[in-house]
């Protein structure tokens, strides 16, 4: 099957270390196999589309893994896996793209908090802002010291967001967006509905295919 | 981080449970949890890199590539220590 994969610069598999063969001359990377004996903690790892938002890093690469397979909530483990070809659309400038979609998102999700408990002229303060630098400034603002669960404490979120997003921190946008949807819902599952909103992001902007279901001929590999 | 996300692991555990998780003893779902919030935090994936590089130069390090003043001071120190 076809799945997804992030790994660090140079295809470095993030917690590891280990560096993933790569692919050449049009002809995918090496297989690298799991000792079976450990699948759950040694296999390969990759994401379906809608777990990219949890495991962000520099590089997405297309794989193809081999079963046994191991059923997890939020990701793929194989005992093998391979690199078909890097996901280019995925780079520093849609990076910054990603970072700046959630800092946004969350500007909007507090907004609709503020005008709920009737602070409208909050909300359309944070509506007026066109760049993220306002973002972060009045946002800040208007968290003051409020508590986090107060609707003028949860503007602080979205001033983190941006925050992180101005510094290129692409993963701890991403971040602070999915931690406003657990304060607003109280409870993780606003989270998770945060989470799937990015990786829906991520899959329309980089035009992912869902790889799963079609395999290697559905994308012409 | 939000009160309302209580699996999610803080940076403090994750300090706490560095160990383990390099010597591979962390039960699945607390290995899982250490790898989800190093996704999202540049300092931790920092600190644990740290970790790393300093296993790998003590790992190399042998009795000889003491210099005899340091081997010395460190004794002298460790018997003042067990004396006192």
């Amino acid at each position: 099957m076809l799945a997804y994969k992030f790994l660090a610069s140079g295809a470095i598999a993030p917690f590891t270390g280990q560096p993933w063969p790569l692919p050449s001359a049009g002809a995918p990377g090496a297989w690298l196999a799991a000792p079976t004996e450990d699948l759950a903690r040694r296999g390969v790892h990759a994401c379906r589309r809608e777990d990219l938002s949890l495991w962000p890093d520099e590089e997405l690469w297309l794989v193809e893994l081999e079963g046994p397979f191991i059923p997890d909530s939020c990701l793929i483990i194989a005992a093998r896996g391979r690199l078909l070809r890097r996901v280019e659309a995925w780079n520093a400038a849609t990076a910054r793209e990603y970072a700046a979609a959630c800092a946004w998102c969350a500007r909007d999700l507090v907004a609709e908090a503020l005008e709920s408990a009737h602070l409208p002229v909050e909300a359309a303060t944070l509506r007026a802002c066109c760049d993220l630098e306002s973002l972060q400034e009045k946002a800040s603002a208007i968290a003051g010291d409020a508590p986090p669960e107060e609707p003028r404490g949860l503007a602080a979120y979205a001033a983190g967001s941006a925050m992180r997003a101005l510094q290129g921190r692409f993963p701890e946008a991403s971040l602070q967006h999915a931690h406003l949807g657990a304060a607003l819902a109280a409870s993780e599952s606003g989270a998770a509905r945060e989470r799937a909103w990015q990786s829906h992001w991520l899959a329309v902007r980089l035009e992912l295919e869902d790889a799963a279901p079609g395999g290697l001929d559905a994308l012409g590999l | 981080m939000s009160a309302a996300i209580k699996t999610e692991l803080t940076c403090k555990e994750l300090v706490e449970l560095v160990t383990d998780y390099l010597e591979d003893r962390l039960p699945l779902p607390e290995r899982r949890r250490f790898e989800l919030h190093l996704c999202t935090c540049t300092g931790c994936r920092i600190y644990l890199g740290q970790m790393r590089a300093l296993l790998r130069a003590c790992g190399r390090l042998a009795e000889e590539d003491l210099p005899a003043a340091t081997r010395g001071a460190l004794l002298a120190t460790f018997r003042e220590w067990k004396g006192a």
